[in-house]
Protein backbone atom coordinates (compact mmCIF):
# COMPACT_ATOMS: atom_id res chain seq x y z
CA UNK A 1 0.00 0.00 0.00
CA UNK A 2 1.32 3.46 -0.89
CA UNK A 3 1.54 6.45 1.33
CA UNK A 4 2.03 9.82 -0.24
CA UNK A 5 1.59 12.88 1.90
CA UNK A 6 1.43 16.48 0.78
CA UNK A 7 4.91 17.28 -0.40
CA UNK A 8 6.55 13.92 -0.35
CA UNK A 9 6.95 11.50 -3.19
CA UNK A 10 6.91 7.79 -2.65
CA UNK A 11 8.17 5.08 -4.92
CA UNK A 12 7.36 1.44 -4.34
CA UNK A 13 9.86 -1.11 -5.51
CA UNK A 14 9.45 -4.82 -5.74
CA UNK A 15 12.93 -5.94 -6.50
CA UNK A 16 14.60 -9.27 -5.84
CA UNK A 17 11.60 -10.26 -3.79
CA UNK A 18 11.94 -7.25 -1.46
CA UNK A 19 8.99 -4.92 -1.29
CA UNK A 20 10.19 -1.47 -0.25
CA UNK A 21 8.85 2.05 -0.29
CA UNK A 22 11.19 4.96 -0.88
CA UNK A 23 9.92 8.34 0.22
CA UNK A 24 11.44 11.67 -0.69
CA UNK A 25 10.25 13.71 2.26
CA UNK A 26 10.09 17.51 2.37
CA UNK A 27 13.32 19.00 3.75
CA UNK A 28 12.11 20.55 7.00
CA UNK A 29 15.61 21.41 8.16
CA UNK A 30 16.61 23.54 5.21
CA UNK A 31 13.34 25.43 5.58
CA UNK A 32 14.48 26.55 9.03
CA UNK A 33 17.67 28.16 7.74
CA UNK A 34 17.39 31.64 6.21
CA UNK A 35 20.61 31.27 4.21
CA UNK A 36 21.18 27.54 3.54
CA UNK A 37 23.51 28.28 0.62
CA UNK A 38 26.06 29.40 3.22
CA UNK A 39 26.37 25.75 4.29
CA UNK A 40 27.71 24.66 0.92
CA UNK A 41 31.44 24.26 0.48
CA UNK A 42 34.04 24.92 3.11
CA UNK A 43 33.00 26.55 6.38
CA UNK A 44 33.45 30.28 6.73
CA UNK A 45 36.73 31.20 8.50
CA UNK A 46 34.67 32.83 11.25
CA UNK A 47 32.97 29.49 11.96
CA UNK A 48 36.28 27.62 11.90
CA UNK A 49 37.84 30.10 14.30
CA UNK A 50 34.88 29.71 16.68
CA UNK A 51 35.06 25.93 16.44
CA UNK A 52 38.80 25.82 17.07
CA UNK A 53 38.36 28.16 20.05
CA UNK A 54 35.62 25.92 21.47
CA UNK A 55 37.83 22.83 21.10
CA UNK A 56 40.82 24.62 22.66
CA UNK A 57 38.73 25.70 25.65
CA UNK A 58 37.42 22.18 26.22
CA UNK A 59 40.90 20.74 25.77
CA UNK A 60 42.25 23.02 28.47
CA UNK A 61 39.39 22.11 30.79
CA UNK A 62 39.84 18.39 30.13
CA UNK A 63 43.60 17.90 30.36
CA UNK A 64 43.68 18.37 34.15
CA UNK A 65 40.89 15.83 34.44
CA UNK A 66 42.65 13.44 32.10
CA UNK A 67 45.79 13.34 34.26
CA UNK A 68 43.62 12.51 37.29
CA UNK A 69 41.66 9.90 35.31
CA UNK A 70 44.83 8.11 34.22
CA UNK A 71 46.08 7.95 37.80
CA UNK A 72 42.66 6.77 39.05
CA UNK A 73 42.65 4.05 36.41
CA UNK A 74 46.17 2.89 37.27
CA UNK A 75 45.29 2.80 40.99
CA UNK A 76 42.04 0.97 40.29
CA UNK A 77 43.80 -1.63 38.13
CA UNK A 78 46.43 -2.22 40.80
CA UNK A 79 43.87 -2.57 43.57
CA UNK A 80 41.80 -5.02 41.49
CA UNK A 81 38.48 -3.22 41.76
CA UNK A 82 35.37 -4.53 40.02
CA UNK A 83 35.42 -4.18 36.21
CA UNK A 84 32.18 -2.18 36.40
CA UNK A 85 34.08 0.48 38.36
CA UNK A 86 36.91 0.55 35.83
CA UNK A 87 34.59 0.97 32.85
CA UNK A 88 33.55 4.64 33.24
CA UNK A 89 37.15 5.82 33.61
CA UNK A 90 38.54 3.69 30.78
CA UNK A 91 35.62 4.57 28.50
CA UNK A 92 36.02 8.30 29.16
CA UNK A 93 39.73 8.11 28.37
CA UNK A 94 39.06 6.15 25.20
CA UNK A 95 36.55 8.78 24.06
CA UNK A 96 38.44 11.90 24.93
CA UNK A 97 42.20 11.40 24.94
CA UNK A 98 42.43 10.98 21.16
CA UNK A 99 40.27 14.03 20.55
CA UNK A 100 42.79 16.09 22.47
CA UNK A 101 45.84 14.64 20.78
CA UNK A 102 46.67 11.76 23.11
CA UNK A 103 46.05 8.84 20.71
CA UNK A 104 48.37 6.44 22.57
CA UNK A 105 46.23 6.71 25.71
CA UNK A 106 43.09 6.26 23.62
CA UNK A 107 44.45 3.09 22.02
CA UNK A 108 45.44 1.57 25.35
CA UNK A 109 42.12 2.40 27.00
CA UNK A 110 40.24 1.09 23.98
CA UNK A 111 41.92 -2.33 24.29
CA UNK A 112 41.34 -2.21 28.03
CA UNK A 113 37.63 -1.52 27.41
CA UNK A 114 37.44 -4.70 25.32
CA UNK A 115 38.91 -6.69 28.20
CA UNK A 116 36.58 -5.05 30.74
CA UNK A 117 33.55 -5.83 28.57
CA UNK A 118 34.44 -9.52 28.61
CA UNK A 119 34.67 -9.40 32.40
CA UNK A 120 31.73 -7.16 33.19
CA UNK A 121 30.16 -9.69 35.52
CA UNK A 122 33.46 -10.76 37.16
CA UNK A 123 34.65 -9.53 40.54
CA UNK A 124 37.92 -8.25 39.06
CA UNK A 125 40.11 -8.36 35.98
CA UNK A 126 42.71 -11.13 35.81
CA UNK A 127 45.62 -9.74 37.88
CA UNK A 128 48.42 -10.27 35.36
CA UNK A 129 46.51 -8.53 32.58
CA UNK A 130 45.48 -5.71 34.92
CA UNK A 131 49.12 -5.12 35.84
CA UNK A 132 50.18 -5.04 32.19
CA UNK A 133 47.61 -2.33 31.49
CA UNK A 134 48.58 -0.34 34.58
CA UNK A 135 52.18 -0.42 33.40
CA UNK A 136 51.23 0.64 29.86
CA UNK A 137 49.12 3.54 31.14
CA UNK A 138 51.98 4.67 33.38
CA UNK A 139 54.20 4.80 30.32
CA UNK A 140 51.62 6.50 28.07
CA UNK A 141 50.32 9.13 30.47
CA UNK A 142 52.39 11.99 29.07
CA UNK A 143 52.61 10.79 25.49
CA UNK A 144 51.14 13.41 23.24
CA UNK A 145 50.87 13.34 19.45
CA UNK A 146 51.27 10.68 16.83
CA UNK A 147 52.07 7.08 17.61
CA UNK A 148 55.53 5.86 16.63
CA UNK A 149 57.02 2.39 16.31
CA UNK A 150 57.70 2.01 20.06
CA UNK A 151 54.11 2.84 20.93
CA UNK A 152 52.83 0.60 18.12
CA UNK A 153 54.76 -2.25 19.71
CA UNK A 154 53.11 -1.63 23.08
CA UNK A 155 49.66 -1.55 21.45
CA UNK A 156 50.36 -4.77 19.55
CA UNK A 157 51.59 -6.37 22.77
CA UNK A 158 48.43 -5.41 24.65
CA UNK A 159 46.23 -6.72 21.85
CA UNK A 160 48.14 -9.99 21.99
CA UNK A 161 47.78 -10.23 25.77
CA UNK A 162 44.01 -9.69 25.53
CA UNK A 163 43.63 -12.09 22.60
CA UNK A 164 45.58 -14.80 24.44
CA UNK A 165 43.56 -14.27 27.58
CA UNK A 166 40.28 -14.47 25.68
CA UNK A 167 41.34 -17.61 23.82
CA UNK A 168 42.16 -19.24 27.19
CA UNK A 169 38.82 -18.15 28.63
CA UNK A 170 36.73 -19.62 25.80
CA UNK B 1 31.62 32.74 2.11
CA UNK B 2 29.00 33.55 4.70
CA UNK B 3 27.99 32.34 8.11
CA UNK B 4 24.89 30.12 7.97
CA UNK B 5 22.15 31.02 10.41
CA UNK B 6 21.42 27.75 12.23
CA UNK B 7 19.77 29.32 15.27
CA UNK B 8 16.36 27.76 14.58
CA UNK B 9 17.72 24.20 14.69
CA UNK B 10 17.65 21.96 17.74
CA UNK B 11 20.05 19.08 18.33
CA UNK B 12 20.02 16.23 20.82
CA UNK B 13 23.43 14.85 21.82
CA UNK B 14 23.49 11.37 23.36
CA UNK B 15 26.77 10.29 24.89
CA UNK B 16 27.66 8.63 28.17
CA UNK B 17 30.90 10.59 28.31
CA UNK B 18 30.39 13.88 30.13
CA UNK B 19 33.43 15.39 28.44
CA UNK B 20 32.22 14.38 24.99
CA UNK B 21 28.79 15.88 25.68
CA UNK B 22 30.48 19.09 26.76
CA UNK B 23 32.69 19.16 23.69
CA UNK B 24 29.85 18.53 21.23
CA UNK B 25 27.67 21.11 22.96
CA UNK B 26 30.45 23.71 22.72
CA UNK B 27 31.13 22.88 19.06
CA UNK B 28 27.45 23.02 18.08
CA UNK B 29 27.11 26.35 19.87
CA UNK B 30 30.14 27.56 17.93
CA UNK B 31 28.46 26.85 14.60
CA UNK B 32 25.36 28.70 15.74
CA UNK B 33 23.13 25.89 17.02
CA UNK B 34 22.19 27.13 20.45
CA UNK B 35 19.30 24.81 21.20
CA UNK B 36 21.28 21.73 22.21
CA UNK B 37 20.01 19.15 24.71
CA UNK B 38 22.07 16.27 26.04
CA UNK B 39 21.34 12.75 27.25
CA UNK B 40 23.67 10.38 29.08
CA UNK B 41 22.37 7.10 27.68
CA UNK B 42 20.15 5.62 25.00
CA UNK B 43 17.07 5.35 27.20
CA UNK B 44 17.20 9.01 28.24
CA UNK B 45 17.85 10.00 24.63
CA UNK B 46 14.87 8.04 23.31
CA UNK B 47 12.57 9.78 25.79
CA UNK B 48 14.03 13.13 24.73
CA UNK B 49 13.40 12.30 21.06
CA UNK B 50 9.75 11.61 21.85
CA UNK B 51 9.26 14.64 24.09
CA UNK B 52 11.42 17.31 22.49
CA UNK B 53 11.42 16.27 18.84
CA UNK B 54 14.91 17.55 17.97
CA UNK B 55 15.87 18.34 14.38
CA UNK B 56 19.06 16.26 14.48
CA UNK B 57 20.24 13.46 16.78
CA UNK B 58 23.97 12.99 17.38
CA UNK B 59 24.65 9.78 19.26
CA UNK B 60 27.67 7.88 20.46
CA UNK B 61 27.84 4.32 19.15
CA UNK B 62 29.09 2.62 22.26
CA UNK B 63 27.22 3.75 25.35
CA UNK B 64 27.02 1.75 28.54
CA UNK B 65 23.38 0.85 29.27
CA UNK B 66 21.25 1.38 26.17
CA UNK B 67 23.78 1.81 23.36
CA UNK B 68 23.75 3.89 20.22
CA UNK B 69 22.65 1.07 17.90
CA UNK B 70 19.68 0.22 20.09
CA UNK B 71 18.76 3.89 20.30
CA UNK B 72 18.82 4.28 16.52
CA UNK B 73 16.65 1.17 16.02
CA UNK B 74 14.17 2.41 18.63
CA UNK B 75 13.96 5.83 17.01
CA UNK B 76 13.42 4.37 13.55
CA UNK B 77 10.72 1.98 14.79
CA UNK B 78 9.03 4.83 16.63
CA UNK B 79 9.18 7.15 13.64
CA UNK B 80 7.77 4.54 11.33
CA UNK B 81 4.46 5.26 13.01
CA UNK B 82 4.85 8.90 13.97
CA UNK B 83 7.27 10.64 11.62
CA UNK B 84 8.82 13.02 10.91
CA UNK B 85 12.10 11.61 9.80
CA UNK B 86 14.99 12.46 12.16
CA UNK B 87 18.53 12.64 10.74
CA UNK B 88 20.96 10.69 12.93
CA UNK B 89 24.72 11.21 13.06
CA UNK B 90 26.64 8.47 14.86
CA UNK B 91 29.88 9.32 16.62
CA UNK B 92 32.22 6.37 16.74
CA UNK B 93 35.78 5.41 17.45
CA UNK B 94 35.21 2.15 15.60
CA UNK B 95 36.37 2.19 12.00
CA UNK B 96 35.76 -1.50 11.38
CA UNK B 97 33.55 -2.35 8.41
CA UNK B 98 31.28 -4.50 10.60
CA UNK B 99 30.45 -1.53 12.85
CA UNK B 100 29.72 0.70 9.88
CA UNK B 101 27.45 -1.93 8.32
CA UNK B 102 25.60 -2.54 11.59
CA UNK B 103 25.06 1.18 12.05
CA UNK B 104 23.79 1.60 8.50
CA UNK B 105 21.42 -1.32 8.99
CA UNK B 106 20.16 0.26 12.20
CA UNK B 107 19.30 3.46 10.29
CA UNK B 108 22.20 5.90 10.75
CA UNK B 109 22.53 8.74 8.22
CA UNK B 110 26.12 9.86 8.75
CA UNK B 111 29.20 8.87 10.73
CA UNK B 112 31.46 11.14 12.71
CA UNK B 113 34.76 9.45 13.48
CA UNK B 114 36.69 10.16 16.65
CA UNK B 115 38.74 12.17 17.19
CA UNK B 116 36.22 14.80 16.20
CA UNK B 117 37.58 17.79 14.32
CA UNK B 118 36.04 21.17 13.59
CA UNK B 119 35.60 20.43 9.90
CA UNK B 120 34.28 16.88 10.36
CA UNK B 121 31.43 17.97 12.64
CA UNK B 122 30.55 20.87 10.38
CA UNK B 123 30.52 18.73 7.25
CA UNK B 124 28.26 16.04 8.79
CA UNK B 125 25.77 18.61 10.04
CA UNK B 126 25.78 20.33 6.63
CA UNK B 127 25.28 17.00 4.89
CA UNK B 128 22.14 16.01 6.81
CA UNK B 129 20.67 19.47 6.23
CA UNK B 130 21.54 19.90 2.56
CA UNK B 131 21.34 16.31 1.31
CA UNK B 132 18.80 14.35 3.34
CA UNK B 133 18.51 10.75 2.26
CA UNK B 134 15.24 9.33 0.99
CA UNK B 135 13.37 7.36 3.64
CA UNK B 136 12.99 3.64 3.04
CA UNK B 137 10.42 1.25 4.49
CA UNK B 138 10.83 -2.43 3.75
CA UNK B 139 10.07 -5.64 5.57
CA UNK B 140 12.99 -5.55 7.95
CA UNK B 141 14.25 -1.99 7.61
CA UNK B 142 13.01 1.51 8.28
CA UNK B 143 15.40 4.41 7.85
CA UNK B 144 17.47 6.43 5.41
CA UNK B 145 18.30 4.91 2.05
CA UNK B 146 21.41 2.83 2.61
CA UNK B 147 22.56 3.18 -0.99
CA UNK B 148 25.21 5.82 -0.68
CA UNK B 149 24.78 8.49 -3.33
CA UNK B 150 23.55 8.50 -6.91
CA UNK B 151 26.49 8.26 -9.26
CA UNK B 152 24.51 10.38 -11.69
CA UNK B 153 21.35 9.86 -13.64
CA UNK B 154 21.44 6.91 -15.98
CA UNK B 155 18.99 7.21 -18.81
CA UNK B 156 19.70 3.98 -20.64
CA UNK B 157 17.96 0.62 -20.59
CA UNK B 158 18.18 -1.68 -17.55
CA UNK B 159 20.00 -4.80 -18.68
CA UNK B 160 20.87 -6.67 -15.51
CA UNK B 161 18.71 -9.55 -14.46
CA UNK B 162 18.07 -8.03 -11.03
CA UNK B 163 17.20 -4.57 -12.37
CA UNK B 164 13.79 -3.22 -11.52
CA UNK B 165 11.32 -2.48 -14.30
CA UNK B 166 8.47 0.03 -14.30
CA UNK B 167 5.15 -1.72 -14.80
CA UNK B 168 2.59 0.90 -13.85
CA UNK B 169 1.87 4.05 -11.90
CA UNK B 170 -0.65 4.94 -9.28
CA UNK B 171 -0.99 8.26 -7.45
CA UNK B 172 2.63 9.35 -6.73
CA UNK B 173 3.70 5.76 -6.75
CA UNK B 174 5.55 3.76 -9.32
CA UNK B 175 5.26 0.02 -9.16
CA UNK B 176 8.40 -1.88 -10.04
CA UNK B 177 8.73 -5.58 -10.50
CA UNK B 178 11.78 -7.73 -10.93
CA UNK B 179 12.60 -8.89 -14.43
CA UNK B 180 12.42 -12.57 -15.04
Amino acid sequence: MMRSNNNSEAIRLVNKGIDETIEHLPNHLIAKIPNPEALRGKPDPIILTRLEAAIAKERKAYLGEMTKDVQRLIDALRSHVRPSELWPIAHELRCMAGTFDYPFLTQISSILCALIKKHQTSSSLPPDEADVFAHALQRARHHKGSIQAKEEAVIAGLRKVVAQHLSRSV
Amino acid sequence: MAVPNLSALSVLVADDSLQMRRLLLAMLNAIGILNVRTAADGREAFEAVKQQRPDILITDADMGHVGGMELVRSVRRYQEQTGPYLPIIMVTGHAEQKWVEDARDAGVDEFLAKPISASSLYSRVSEVILNPRPFVRSGDYVGPDRRRRDAGEYGGPLRRQGDAQVTGTEDHAIQFETRR
